[in-house]
């Protein structure tokens, strides 16, 4: 499968909500260390980096939804889990 | 169930325990931590002393895909007021305790030498912190980030901390902090230099289906709060232009109200323009309160970036201590971000002085300065001689209350209740439940326990106990408070907002926030209420609380920091502002603001003990 998520870091509040929201859908648990987007927070000057790990993104779009700052977006077609 | 960690800083050994009913009657976060400290903390005992105990409480709800849920309690007595002290932070660090399987991380008595806490999920160890005892928070933070990694976050202090300072904050993760109340010199004193976690086990809750229900009503209502994206746009400045407005700031150490030149120079408008860069939000925060910024202007001080600006910040180094650049608050904000400095505190000591210096109680020679309102070069100085408690900054560093016992002549200056330096509005301009809480919260002078959820800044009073409505009888019908209390509270048909009733749940509402671990930024505080706390804590634990029980244990929780305080001597005359408020106007806009009516406060603080129950405690005191 492809990425299917575009991410904007410059826009990203470094909320981790769709961290959050990724854990849950996996397996209805909070740990964003699980999750397939993995956001960076650089505490010292409050900027983020933002990367989707393709291998363990199922394109369920939850953390575009979720997203409180348009810093994701969905590119193409969504894809399926084999 | 809630995980106990203690540490023992002089054995250097740990102890974990597990408490399955804790959370039932203190619901989490400050509620435990408060029957911990009162529990654990012998009556009496010294703040700096090593039978002080000092407490991070995660919020119950931390770390769950909750709005806001990310915030930390820390407690301890505090050494600024010798009361209860609490201060609350938001950041990643309480998701990440949790994260780590501990609700609360308990220290007791003191290490021999400085040291820091690793947690490390389930490894749990002390570590010197030699190297980086004398260091300021960033350069301890780096050191500690690139030494164990930067996905731990870090509580830390500084030198004002470790110089016990006694209104030293505790630091999380750069710039956000436990600011008020001392709990940095709390940490300092037992050469507790910082705490780093992370954590990689997963929070579940007890009902998927229910919480799932909870967490998209919670955003829902959150987002579609009205004031939401006035939240996101300008953060907790969205008051500043109002406050100035109203004729409440607290300039120049609480003598002028209004600057004319207020919203040109220090403005909501002047900071989103000339200022704001990025919107950045806390751990699981759609809000987006906090903003970093960037001096876009030419000048000496272009390029100069920090995160901000807060509306506290402005108030306090802008308004009472009269600095009107911007550029030049900033710098005596991250100065106490890197001594580790509660700001409110901070401004208020030096403002002390500031005005004593000009009265005359202090001398020049006394100084090696001449201080003025706005002069940066004294102001910065001033910080940092307290920080480093050098020179005449070894008495201010003792707070404004007890710098006044040093210094005689100077008491009529230090404005404070219960030792606790009074934040950004002057309560002679509305004496209301923002005013009145400055005089009921359990940690003394202080305006963030006690906001009303229908909260209209510029709406005016009807009469000393009642203020204007402000929101309409649908928004009343809506509100998630118990229907018994809206009859209390606004009247039938809502009329108005009783300020006693209104303090009293206010407060109550607010321990539930800071036990869960939410935020109390106004799309949270106006939109969310017991009911759906219970709700939320039933989802996530298999509890059966509703919202008179949720309410119940915050009264319980509240009453027991007040027993706490009586246990350390506070009493009835507590309860009273410094002499100047009760004897001098406040110049504002058009005329001057009369003093407060000693009388009318006393019916109010009256009302309040009768709503709370307190009439044995006080007995006779309120007539």
């Amino acid at each position: 499968m492809g990425v299917s998520v575009i991410t904007r870091p410059e826009l990203c509040l470094g909320c981790k909500i769709c961290m959050l929201v990724c854990s849950w859908q996996q397996d209805h648990e909070f740990q964003p260390g699980k999750s397939a987007i993995k956001v960076e927070v650089d505490e010292k000057n409050l900027s983020c980096s933002v990367e989707v790990l393709e291998d363990q993104c199922t394109g369920c779009m939850l953390c575009v939804k979720n997203c409180p700052a348009d810093a994701l977006e969905k590119s193409g077609e969504e894809t399926n889990p084999s | 169930m809630a995980i106990l960690l203690t540490v023992d800083l002089g054995e250097g050994s740990t102890r974990q325990e597990q408490d399955d009913s804790l959370r039932q009657e203190y619901l989490g976060g400050l509620g435990i931590n408060t029957r911990l400290l009162f529990d654990r903390t012998p009556a009496e005992a010294d703040p700096l002393g090593p039978e002080n105990v000092l407490i991070f409480g995660a919020g119950s709800l931390a770390g769950t895909l909750l709005p806001t849920a990310c915030r930390t309690d820390v407690c301890a007595k505090s050494p600024l007021s010798g009361l209860y002290g609490s201060a609350n932070a938001g950041g990643e660090w309480g998701a990440q305790l949790r994260y780590a399987g501990i609700d609360h991380l308990i220290f007791q008595g003191r290490a021999q030498k400085p040291v820091y806490l690793v947690i490390d999920d389930a490894e749990v160890r002390l570590e010197s912190a030699e190297e980086i005892w004398g260091k300021d928070v960033w350069a301890s933070t780096d050191w500690l980030k690139s030494r164990h990694g930067k996905d731990f976050h870090v509580a830390a202090i500084g030198p004002a901390g470790e110089n016990l300072v006694r209104f030293a904050s505790i630091q999380n993760d750069y710039f956000a902090s436990w600011g008020r109340t001392g709990m940095g010199a709390v940490m300092g004193s037992k050469n507790l230099k910082a705490v780093l976690v992370r954590g990689s086990k997963p929070i579940r809750v007890a009902d998927k289906k229910a919480f799932t229900q909870v967490r998209n009503e919670a955003f829902k209502r959150v987002k579609n709060d009205p004031s939401f994206g006035f939240i996101r746009r300008f953060g907790s400045m969205v008051v500043t232009d109002p406050f100035n407005a109203m004729g409440a700031l607290p300039g120049h150490n609480f003598t002028v109200g209004y600057m004319p030149d207020w919203e040109q120079t220090r403005g909501r408008k002047v900071f989103e323009t000339k200022y704001k860069e990025r919107d950045v939000a806390c751990f699981s925060c759609p809000i987006a309160c906090v903003h970093w910024s960037r001096v876009k202007e030419e000048g000496p001080d272009q390029g100069y970036e920090t995160r901000g600006l807060e509306v506290t910040f402005v108030l306090e180094f802008g308004a009472k201590l009269g600095l009107k650049h911007v550029p030049e608050i900033f710098k005596c904000v991250d100065l106490c971000n890197l001594y580790g400095m509660d700001v409110v505190s901070a401004a208020g000591t030096v403002a002390y002085l500031i005005e004593a210096y000009q009265n005359g109680a202090v001398s020049k020679d006394d100084l090696g300065m001449e201080p003025e309102w706005g002069d940066f070069d004294s102001i910065y100085r001033l910080l940092e001689l307290t920080a480093k408690r050098q020179e005449i900054g070894d008495i201010l560093a003792e707070g404004a209350k007890k710098a006044a016992q040093k210094l005689p002549g100077t008491e009529q200056y230090a404005m404070h209740v219960n030792g606790v330096e009074l934040p950004v509005r002057d309560p002679r301009a509305k004496m209301d439940v923002w005013s009145l809480g400055y005089l009921t919260n359990t940690r003394g002078g202080d305006s963030l326990r006690t906001r009303s959820p229908v909260e209209a800044l510029l709406g005016k009073l009807k009469d000393h106990q009642t203020e204007e409505l402000g929101v309409d009888a649908d928004y009343i019908a809506n509100l998630d408070m118990p229907e018994r209390l809206k009859k209390e509270i606004f009247g039938e048909p809502p009329a108005g907002v009783d300020i006693p009733a209104m303090t009293v749940y206010s407060e109550d509402l607010i321990t539930i926030i800071n036990s869960v671990g939410f935020c109390i930024r106004p799309p949270v505080l106006r939109s969310l209420g017991p009911d759906f706390y219970a709700r939320a804590l039933n989802a996530a634990y298999g509890d059966n609380f509703d919202e008179d029980s949720v309410l119940a244990a915050a009264q319980r929780i509240w009453n027991l920091q007040h027993d706490f305080n009586r246990r350390e001597g506070e009493s009835f005359s507590s309860y009273q502002f410094p002499a100047r408020f009760y004897q001098e106007p406040l110049p504002a806009k058009d005329q001057s603001h009369l003093p407060l009516n000693n009388k009318q406060m006393l019916d109010n603080i009256r009302e309040y003990m009768k709503i709370r129950d307190w009439e044995q405690t006080w007995g006779s005191d309120l007539g």
